[in-house]
């Protein structure tokens, strides 16, 4: 690809039908590409091994994962906040970028939608198999039961039960109401009669009625606006989880903004990386340019620049709060038994991150995604010392013992990596990749800048 | 005042397709200046201006959401207070009953996601969705309302004249449509 074309946000010689056809034709070709099949069937396998260990989990019980006292939480609950951040980023990219009506967010929204959809459903199956009678998970739902209990509304249990159900009903909306419109496109382009109902029962009888896109517009605003919020809300609520208790290392007021950026550096990552493998795998180099790449490495320096910052922060705190658990928990971090996994997060998330100050290493997809796959890495870390240093040295010598997740923590863990990556194979093929209502848009207002503004100014 | 113009727009009209979106917003402030007033618009995506030169103001979809939220915020805020200190008082930790830093988190959650979900159904209710079919459908050229076309409907019991009038701004693929 020459130098000018990367420049481009939106190709110079596509239009209106020939976008059409080309995002359609993705899903609507009978043939599947060859890197799909593999991903298709490598994926899948995967998610029959996360079917097979649950199975093993729910006849089994808890006993099988590395958890126990002091470290109960474990691996599964390291996977939580995980995986809620790689969710954040995608919310936060089609909202943040639609409110301040960004070009290059056209593109890649979709990809980000579907990869906070699927993450959070990563996400939410944890808490629940962490349970140990995961079929009681109900009793956290405020609901009139025979014995007249209530849930404990002090407990940051139950405030995770509500933002991570906010959160995953509000992503399906989300995600869903952006492919409305895509859906009645494929509608009216499918051939044969079965993907002609299918898609127009998806379609709802969208009509494209310019009183249609009015409300379909002021729904959107509603909630862009709200996705900011929710996206700050949900991690910093999860955060309170470890921040609300006294445990140190775990009780710290910098905790929700220092999850929420760790969140928005990963989510930022893993659609870096979704980017790149989409538009090879479907020949998309010209829509999502190296340019978008350059935009997605920029925000990744900048979330793992606040990430880093939150680091240093935590070490002057326990130094200057001259408090003895929290001094040695600092250097049983650097130290101790977990030791590895604390240089390992540095290494990933403050050094190697540098790199993307080159604009020739936020440029190179390989480059940007072996970076993307240090970044995860790194922020996977990072929650693994948190819950696992923590609390495995507290207050009591006594108690104190190292835990290490068991290959079951291991198979999981792959499983659920396995259902992401399925789930978004599957979604490519049953849904355009790219937006393509929020392309025409980009290309209309690329085509005729003067008069959307001077539209814009007269309608405000 | 919309279930008024949705029985009118039942009437069904003439459609003609236009190339821009440009073009589009002209075709309906030419249509509406030469005494059509029962006009419809399709678009491939969400064209500025288009529901103003068709005179239509939604209704603020923003501020209902707010509204929704805000009530649903307090509800669940009462049932938090309500549960905690009237149904079933329990002291844990020598906190308060009514500790209400605490009942925040799900206050907050429960409002901003009652604020979507309004917006959402507003939508789909305001547009009559679901509705799986509609006689704009059997207009052949209507594929392409979802691709490139830009439609005019002019709902009238007089299609000559609606005719006449789409022939003269330079519309193509003109038909009856929904009778």
């Amino acid at each position: 690809m020459s130098r000018e074309q990367g420049q481009q946000l939106i190709p110079g010689d596509l239009t209106q039908r020939t976008l059409t056809s080309r995002i359609a034709g993705l899903v609507l070709d009978r043939r599947p590409r060859p890197g799909w099949r593999v991903g298709f069937v490598v994926s899948g396998l995967l998610t029959l091994v996360l079917l097979g260990g649950l199975a093993h989990l729910f006849t089994t019980g808890v006993g099988i994962f590395g958890i126990n006292i002091p470290v109960a939480w474990g691996m599964p609950i390291v996977n939580t906040i995980w995986w809620i951040g790689i969710a954040h980023a995608g919310t936060l990219i089609s909202a943040v970028l639609l409110l301040t009506r960004q070009p290059w967010r056209a593109s890649i929204n979709r990809l980000a939608e579907a990869m906070a959809m699927f993450a959070i459903v990563c996400a939410g199956i944890y808490p629940l198999i962490h349970l140990g009678r995961p079929w009681l998970a109900y009793y956290l739902l405020p609901y009139p039961d025979s014995l007249g209990l209530w849930p404990q509304w002090r407990s940051p249990l139950v405030w995770d039960f509500f933002a991570i159900a906010t959160y995953l009903i509000f992503t399906t909306c989300f995600l869903y109401l952006s492919l409305l419109p895509d859906f009645a496109t494929l509608r009216d382009r499918a051939l044969g009669r079965g993907r002609q109902l299918f898609y127009g029962v998806l379609a709802l009888g969208w009509r494209n009625s310019a009183r249609h896109w009015a409300r379909y517009e002021k729904a959107n605003q509603v909630l862009a606006v709200v996705a900011a919020p929710i996206v700050v809300s949900v991690t910093g609520i999860i955060s309170l989880d470890l921040a609300i208790s006294i445990v140190p290392g775990f009780h710290f007021t910098i905790f929700p903004p220092y999850f929420v950026a760790g969140a928005l550096f990963s989510g930022f990552a893993t659609v870096s990386m979704l980017a790149i493998i989409m538009r090879s795998v479907f020949g998309l180099r010209d829509l999502i340019t190296r340019r978008h790449l350059d935009y997605l490495g920029r925000m990744m320096l900048l979330f793992a620049l606040v990430v880093g910052y939150a680091y240093s922060q935590e070490m002057f705190t326990a130094w200057y709060t001259g408090d003895e658990y929290y001094r040695y928990l600092m250097i049983d971090r650097w130290t101790g038994p977990y030791a590895p996994i604390w240089w390992g997060m540095i290494f990933c998330n403050v050094v190697l991150v540098q790199l993307l100050w080159f604009r020739n290493v936020r440029r190179s997809p390989l480059w940007l995604f072996v970076l993307a796959l240090t970044s995860n890495l790194g922020m996977w870390l990072e929650r693994f010392q948190i819950v696992f240093t923590s609390t495995h040295a507290e207050f009591m010598p006594s108690t104190w013992d190292t835990i290490w997740p068991t290959g079951w923590d291991w198979l999981l863990y792959a499983g659920t990596l396995g259902l992401f990556t399925f789930l978004m194979f599957v979604f490519v093929r049953l849904a355009p990749v790219v937006s393509m209502h929020d392309m025409r848009t980009a290309m209309r207002e690329r085509s005729q800048p003067e008069s959307t503004d001077h539209e814009r100014a007269r309608h405000e | 005042m919309s279930v008024l113009v949705m029985s009118k727009a039942e009437v069904g009209g003439v459609m003609g397709r236009f190339t821009t979106d440009t073009e589009l917003v002209a075709a309906v402030r030419a249509a509406s200046a030469q005494g059509h007033d029962r006009l419809e618009a399709f678009a491939p995506f969400p064209v500025p201006g288009l529901a103003e030169a068709l005179g239509f103001q939604p209704r603020p979809i923003p501020v209902y959401a707010l509204g929704a939220g805000v009530l649903a915020a307090a509800g669940v805020l009462f049932l938090q207070w309500f549960s905690s200190v009237i149904d079933y008082p329990v002291v844990v930790g020598g906190k308060p009953l009514a500790s209400w830093p605490a009942f925040l988190p799900v206050t907050f959650e429960v409002g901003i996601l009652v604020a979507a979900l309004t917006a959402v159904v507003m939508m789909l209710a305001g547009n009559r969705l679901p509705r799986p079919h509609h006689p704009v459908f059997d207009y052949p050229a209507f594929g392409r309302a979802s691709d490139d076309g830009f439609f005019l409907m002019i709902h009238t019991p007089d299609p000559d004249s609606a005719r006449r009038c789409l022939q003269g701004l330079g519309a193509e693929d003109i038909e009856e449509v929904g009778t």
